[in-house]
């Protein structure tokens, strides 16, 4: 537990004093910006041709009524999306940035055990996602507001809310997967393709419907509208994904553990 | 317990390429080991299977008696090291980047941050990111890191890389202490081979992964050869006085007769009186000592010949 802490302290010093956090926040931030901003485009469709690529966009992306239940619906699929790729990104770049800042070897023989390591950089990585959630949904809803979406109510949030949250959970749970692929790429490269990768793979299973059994497609599918994500997540779904998580989490342990470390 | 550091057969090899051979070696208490070969040659790998970075394909590696592996968290409590380039967080203080090596040690002691950035002269750079720092800085940092916990036992990778003479200078003067009068038992490994025989008490070199000898620098130097400079106004009729006087004399390479004669080396008078009498008096007369460098390249030449 000494251990964990004092890992956990020094990976929160790290992310703290680096730009890649304050970044993660504006790019969060600014994509619900956007989300917003396609939304006042479609309440106010008259203006939609002064924003050119926006108003396109807005324009394509009707998705009925411009309200906050169509509104929430587009959130959770952003965070399916923005979350897969930001949260991916942070895992790469806490696991990877020890192999491309050449520190690794710093923190593989000191009294603290490599596995409290590699647990506090994955509590790091829950932690700061789930801030860039949180973020995302505050900044979201206020660009909503501001927009000036109507048919707002404390029922349809709650809803949201609850689906939300598990989605951000089971996005967070691909990140071990992630942490492994960055620690034995040693860097951010693999671990970004990988993502990349995945998230093809994804769309092509979800053509071919199985997209259930696939981890990285199983967060968009929770996400989807209301009344089809039944019909097509089931419990081998959940289980799939729980047991890549753990499988990424073992495979991250044992590695830092067992490789060289060269 | 004398003995510090031991391996047995230490041997790692990746693919095809042997990198470490059956390296067997003993470090005892207060010693100062300087482990010498050239870039490649294995100094690397057999310090990172000493550290637990990397494992043997065969044989072990003992500190304090006991085994080391990855897991062995209490091993490295008394241990201080540098392995090649010392990186730190580019983003982060030299003050923080401390602190945090302070923490994952266990450190009760405060201060300890603040008396090693004094001990290693860095105290005008300790609120400034790493990535600003120079060449030299950012070793210093590394030593810093290496010795913040006052270990029993350093490992040390090349230490002297991006310090400037007078750091190197005062790097050994601090290892030298340490070993000296605080029984600090170090393991150096180094190219710059002039620069460890003036500090190790015993050397081991590699070579191709090998390590072809182990000596003391008293053994070092009786094996260094010694030599008779001799230097007069006409060489060539020098030359031949003292082959018709049964001394084995030629001409070297920086235009000075050399004399490689033992008996001569030891009475280099009996030379000089020699060549006055004979009309070609001497204006230089020196016995030179093979330094460190040029036994090494001697030593890894004969080992390649007998290949």
């Amino acid at each position: 537990m000494k251990s964990i802490l004092v890992t956990f302290w020094a990976e929160c010093l790290k992310v703290r004093k680096s730009k890649v956090f304050w970044l993660s926040i504006v790019f969060f931030v600014f994509v619900s910006f956007m989300m917003g901003l396609i939304m006042f485009v479609q309440i106010h469709p008259e203006i939609s041709q002064k924003f050119g690529m926006i108003g396109t966009k807005a324009s394509l992306l009707r998705f009925g009524e411009p309200n906050w239940q169509n509104y929430l619906t587009l959130l959770l699929q952003g965070i399916g999306g923005i979350g897969m790729v930001g949260f991916g990104f942070i895992t790469s770049w806490i696991f990877g940035r020890e192999y491309t800042d050449n520190t690794i070897k710093d923190i593989i023989a000191l009294p603290v055990s490599r596995s409290s390591v590699v647990i506090s950089k994955l509590i790091v990585v829950i932690l700061w996602s789930i801030l860039l959630t949180c973020i995302f949904l505050i900044s979201s809803i206020v660009f909503g507001h501001l927009a000036g979406i109507s048919g707002w109510t404390g029922k349809i949030l709650s809803q949201f809310l609850y689906k939300y949250t598990i989605a951000t959970l089971l996005t967070i749970l691909l990140c071990t997967i992630t942490s492994f692929f960055a620690s034995y790429g040693k860097g951010i490269l693999l671990p970004i393709g990988v993502i990349i990768l995945t998230m093809i793979i994804a769309n092509f299973t979800g053509l071919v419907g199985l997209g259930p059994y696939f981890p990285w497609a199983i967060p968009e599918l929770f996400c989807s509208p209301p009344g089809t994500e039944d019909i097509h997540l089931n419990i081998a779904s959940y289980m799939i994904l729980i047991s890549t998580s753990i499988l990424g989490l073992i495979g991250t342990l044992a590695w830092w553990q067992y490789a060289d470390q060269k | 317990m004398n003995e510090i550091i031991r391996t047995e057969k230490l041997t790692k090899k990746y693919k095809e390429v042997l990198a470490v051979s059956e390296i067997s070696l003993s470090v005892s208490k207060g010693e100062i080991y300087g482990f010498l070969g050239l870039n490649g040659a294995g100094k690397t790998t057999t310090i990172r299977m000493l550290l637990g970075m990397i494992s043997p394909n065969k044989g072990e590696a003992f500190i304090n008696g006991k085994k080391v592996h990855a897991g062995n968290t209490e091993l490295w409590k008394e241990i201080g090291y540098l392995v090649e380039i010392p990186y730190s967080y580019p983003n982060l203080t030299v003050k923080e980047n401390l602190e945090i090596i302070r923490r994952l040690r266990f450190m009760k002691d405060r201060n300890a941050v603040d008396s090693i950035i004094d001990k290693l002269k860095l105290t005008e750079y300790a609120n400034r990111k790493v990535k600003n720092l120079s060449l030299g800085n950012a070793q210093r940092l590394g030593v810093a890191k290496a010795l913040i916990h006052n270990p029993n036992i350093l490992i040390l990778d090349e230490p002297a890389n991006g310090f400037d003479p007078a750091g190197i200078y005062e790097i050994r003067k601090m290892l030298s202490d340490l070993a000296k009068n605080h029984g600090v038992t170090v393991f150096i490994s180094s190219h710059i081979l002039g620069e460890i025989s003036r500090f190790a008490t015993r050397i081991g070199i590699i070579h191709n992964g090998v390590l072809i000898q182990e000596l003391n620098t008293y053994k070092l130097e009786q094996l260094c050869q010694k030599r008779l400079k001799v230097n007069t106004r006409n060489n060539n009729l020098a030359i031949s006085v003292l082959l018709q006087n049964g001394i084995s004399a030629v001409e070297a390479t920086d235009e000075t007769v050399e004399i490689k004669d033992e008996e001569i080396i030891n009475n280099p008078e009996s030379v000089a009186t020699l060549l006055v009498n004979n009309q070609v008096p001497p204006f230089l007369l020196n016995v030179v000592e093979e330094d460190l460098e040029s036994y090494f390249l001697r030593t890894i030449k004969m080992k390649g010949d007998e290949k």
